[in-house]
Formats: C-alpha cells, sequence, structure tokens
C-alpha cells in the first residue's frame, strides 16, 4: 500500500528526514514511532501530499505522491495531530462538506454520514457547534472525516493525543475495528498504545528509520529473565513485592546462578522468572544506540 | 466544478455567519446613506439623476477599497494560521479550486456592494424619477468589475501572510495604492501617468456612469482579476518550494 524510498526533506539547513525507506503492507495497522522532531509528522504530510519530499519518492496504492497526488488523496483519509476543524459549522454539516469534497456520490453522503456518525459515537453532538466540542470530541469529529469517503489508507497523526483514558480506549478499538479492510499508518510516542494496536510498528529516530519490524517479532523474541533479591528485614517488614533490588539477565542459567549465590548470602528470592520483551525496550535500545556518547 | 462549488459555498456562507461582515457592511451602507443624503441629493439639486448615478458609483467604488480587503482578509491567512489549511491541501482538491472558491466566496457578498447602485436608482424611481438604465447598467458592471480586481487583490494579500490583521492592512495598502496611484503621480511624469491613467479603475467607473462601456476596460478588470489569482495560486502552493 505505501512504498518509500529514500525519502528526504530539508527545512533550509535543517534535515528533517534523511534517506528514510519503509513498506507498509495492505491490511496493516502500522505504528510509526518516534520522539517529538523525529519525524514523523513530516514523512505523514508527504505521504498526505501536503508537501513535497527534497529527495525520494513515495508510492501510495501505487500512485506517486507527488506526480499522481489527485490519486493519491483519493486513496487516503487523514488526521492531522492537532484536528484543525472549522469552529463556526455543525458537526452534521461539517462532516457532508468534507464528504462532498473528497467526491462521495449525492445519494450517498447521507449514509456515509450515518456510518462515521455510528463508528465514532457522535450521534449525541451531530447537531453541536464544532467549537463547543470538547478536545476528545474533536478528535473524534475528526476521525470521522477522515473515515468518510471510505478511504483505503488511514493516515493518523497522533490520535489519542489529549484523550481521556477511556476515550484512548475507544479510539483504540476504532482502529482495531478498521483493521484488515483499512490500512492505518498512525504515529504516536505513546509506546504502550501502539503495542496493543499495531500489527507492526516503524521506528524512526532523528530523520532516518531505525527499526521497522512487527509486534509479534517483538514480544515473541528471545526472552530475558528478571530476579527481584530484597534485604530479610526489609522483605518482611514492608512485604512489597516492588521492594528489592531487580536485575534482568539473557538466559534462565544465568537467572539462576544469580538468584542462588543471592539466597546463598542470606537475601531473599522475591521473585524469579521469565520477562517478555516490551515495544519499549526496542525502541529504547535503538534510539540508545544511535545517541552519541559524550 | 462539484468541488468548486462545494468550497465557494462554504466559503460564502463563512462571511454571512460572520459577525464581522455585517458590521462592516452596516457602517459602509450607513456611510453611503450619509453621503447621499447630506451630500449628492442637495448638490444634485434633487433632480439631477445623472449626476446622482455618477456620484453614487464614485462613493460605492471607493467604500469598496476599504471593505473589500476587511471582507477577505481572513480568506486564506485564517485557513494557514488555524491549521484548517492542511485539512484542504490534503483532501482530492487542487490549489487554484482553493482560491478560485475564496475569491467567489468573498465576491459573493462584495456583491452586497455594488449592487445598492441598482438598489438606489429604484429608490430614485420610486421617488417619480426616471433614470437611463443604460448606464445604471454599464455602472454597475464596472463597479463589479472593480469589485471583481479588489478581491482578488484581498485573496493574494490573504495568501502571502498567516496573520489576518496583516493581511487586512497589506490589502488596503494595495487596494489603495492600486486606484489611487495613477492619480497621484506628478503630472510632469507624463508617460507615467499616461500608462497608469489606462489603468485607472475609478475613471473607468465614471466613464460607465455616463454610459461608455468599453471592452479594453473589461478585458482590463477580467485580466487583473485572474493575475492576481494566479499570484494567489502560486504564493499557496509556495509551501512545496521550501
Amino acid at each position: 500500500m505505501i512504498n518509500v524510498e529514500n525519502l528526504s526533506k530539508h527545512y533550509g539547513a535543517f534535515t528533517a528526514l534523511d534517506g528514510v525507506s519503509f513498506h507498509v503492507a495492505t491490511g496493516r495497522v502500522v505504528g510509526f514511532l518516534g520522539a517529538n522532531g523525529a519525524g514523523k509528522t513530516t514523512t505523514l504530510r508527504i505521504l498526505s501530499c501536503f508537501m513535497p519530499p527534497s529527495a525520494g519518492m513515495a508510492t501510495v496504492g501505487g500512485f506517486d505522491t507527488v506526480r499522481a497526488s489527485d490519486d493519491v488523496r483519493r486513496l487516503i483519509g487523514y488526521m492531522p495531530e492537532s484536528v484543525p476543524l472549522y469552529g463556526d459549522m455543525r458537526v452534521v454539516e461539517y462532516l457532508r462538506f468534507r464528504a462532498r469534497l473528497k467526491g462521495v456520490a449525492s445519494d450517498c453522503v447521507s449514509a456515509a454520514l450515518e456510518r462515521v456518525i455510528s463508528q465514532c459515537h457522535l450521534q449525541e453532538k451531530r447537531r453541536s457547534l464544532i467549537r463547543a466540542l470538547s478536545k476528545g470530541q474533536r478528535q473524534r469529529v475528526g476521525l470521522a472525516d477522515a473515515l468518510i469517503h471510505d478511504p483505503r489508507l488511514l493516515i493518523l497523526d497522533e490520535p489519542t493525543s489529549g484523550l481521556d483514558p477511556d476515550q484512548r480506549v475507544e479510539v483504540r478499538s476504532l482502529i482495531a475495528a478498521l483493521a484488515g479492510e483499512h490500512t492505518v499508518l498512525l504515529s504516536t510516542h505513546i509506546l504502550p498504545e501502539a503495542e496493543a494496536s499495531c500489527s507492526d510498528v516503524i521506528i524512526i529516530h532523528k530523520g532516518r528509520i531505525a527499526a521497522s519490524t512487527s509486534i509479534a517479532e517483538v514480544t515473541g523474541g528471545e526472552q530475558r529473565w528478571r530476579v527481584r533479591v530484597a534485604d530479610r528485614d526489609y522483605a518482611v517488614t514492608t512485604g512489597a513485592s516492588a521492594a528489592g533490588t531487580l536485575t534482568r539477565w539473557d538466559s534462565a542459567e544465568a537467572a539462576s546462578q544469580h538468584a542462588a549465590r543471592e539466597v546463598s548470602a542470606g537475601r531473599v528470592l522475591l521473585e524469579v522468572g521469565p520477562e517478555k520483551r516490551t515495544l519499549e525496550d526496542l525502541f529504547m535500545s535503538v534510539v540508545a544506540e544511535r545517541i552519541p556518547t559524550p | 466544478m462539484n468541488r468548486l462549488w462545494t468550497l465557494a459555498v462554504r466559503e460564502w456562507r463563512a462571511h454571512v455567519h460572520a459577525p464581522g461582515t455585517w458590521v462592516l457592511l452596516g457602517l459602509a451602507w450607513f456611510w453611503l446613506a450619509a453621503m447621499y443624503c447630506w451630500q449628492v441629493l442637495p448638490a444634485s439639486g434633487h433632480g439631477d439623476i445623472q449626476y446622482m448615478l455618477w456620484q453614487g458609483a464614485l462613493h460605492i467604488a471607493n467604500l469598496q477599497i476599504l471593505f473589500i480587503p476587511l471582507l477577505t482578509m481572513r480568506t486564506i491567512a485564517e485557513e494557514r494560521r488555524s491549521g484548517t489549511l492542511e485539512m484542504l491541501l490534503t483532501a482530492p482538491v487542487r490549489d487554484h479550486e482553493i482560491v478560485l472558491a475564496k475569491f467567489l466566496g468573498a465576491f459573493g457578498v462584495a456583491a452586497l456592494m455594488w449592487m445598492l447602485l441598482p438598489f438606489l436608482m429604484l429608490l430614485a424611481v420610486m421617488s417619480g424619477g426616471d433614470p437611463d438604465w443604460g448606464p445604471v447598467a454599464s455602472a454597475t458592471l464596472a463597479l463589479a468589475g472593480t469589485a471583481g480586481v479588489l478581491t482578488a487583490l484581498g485573496v493574494l494579500a490573504s495568501a502571502l501572510t498567516h496573520n489576518q490583521l496583516l493581511a487586512g492592512f497589506l490589502g488596503l495598502i494595495l487596494s489603495f495604492a492600486f486606484m489611487y496611484l495613477p492619480r497621484l503621480v506628478p503630472s510632469d511624469w507624463q508617460t507615467l501617468q499616461e500608462v497608469l491613467s489606462s489603468g485607472d479603475l475609478l475613471q473607468q467607473v465614471e466613464e460607465s456612469a455616463r454610459g461608455i462601456v468599453d471592452l479594453t476596460n473589461v478585458a482590463f478588470q477580467i485580466s487583473m482579476t485572474l493575475l492576481f489569482l494566479f499570484f494567489a495560486t502560486r504564493s499557496l502552493e509556495s509551501r512545496k518550494w521550501l
């Protein structure tokens, strides 16, 4: 669905993207991860045809984002981070306007409206002025806008930023429901969220792709072992499971040897067992590798 | 065409729903009525309809210099500032369609200024007057042409900045310069004065109010409108060159 090759973007002397290449297969939900300023939004803006790259190329559904930007824009539903909307319009009026702009046939507009209003739980707010909506409600209107023409690709820039925890869960489940029929590329810097919603992740750091893998590969890869020990008195008085000293080991053998040494030294073994690798571990390892040591 | 119409209607509605538009229009109408009652009517001896038409057209043309830049200042600058331009440009819409829609929406509201001229003449008829409708039509056409040029200039000013107040200020300066420069050039700079006077929009309005329809003037107004809209489109496209 998305093919990006050697994409670069310069703003004057500043290089925002430096030879970025990646591929997104149809039907996948891909998390585009990176710290603030890593180049996530610039990449998404190029893919959504808002701006062209300085070098390299990107295709969406086989169409070049520069030479066939009209075709690309018909294929995508894009939601920018700040969700800019017309505050003077009512929700239903705005969505109807966007549907017409995106070429939804006149006789299908009403059905499309009802579909996205229901998908994004906007039934009670359909007649509200957009300027009177809360941040979370505006976010849902932005999502409904991105979905109104039933696009093949959804590009969502920080779709849950500023939302309450329950609203985050709602948006996550909506994105999960879209998987399969739609390809979703969503940027975020909230790693557990990407782990929960995405099938694949691409990590960008300082304008370069630092990793591109599937969530299953990250979490199902080689395990580590954790050993937690504490001084006898401290453990008895507090009884806290998080107390003591935690160490991580690459093999079960190393972990058990360490545990045995600690026990023979008179300490209490609080915990020993396998630990799943998380996306956070991968993120920290690839980002840390690229942070120059002083 | 469908997208252009959708965008233009949205733009027109945004102007119509904005209280600022009606404040501006109210002030302009009040000023025009005051000038008419206290200056034009007494000077015409309360009977010279040709004089009323000529003065009415000139007053409306001058009011447009103030009204239209203030009307158009938010068209693109505000979309840029609020980020809604990103939403528009990532939908399957071309840059020139956005600029043209902004122009059409504002021009539709500006019509509430230049359509005042035939309205004033209707009032004259209701008071027992019998105006010559040829000059009324030609003067209205010239005012519409002038409004077109000033609206395009205002949209261009709005496309050049993120700040709508700056856009309004820039639009006022450009409009004032475009309308009055031919009359401000010293008389000893004859060649320059001749060149600029061929594009003197106020002169064109005056000629039209006498019933003269010069196709060169019409062509000039359409060309200037298209030229300014072209520059506004290029300014919008400038995000691609950064």
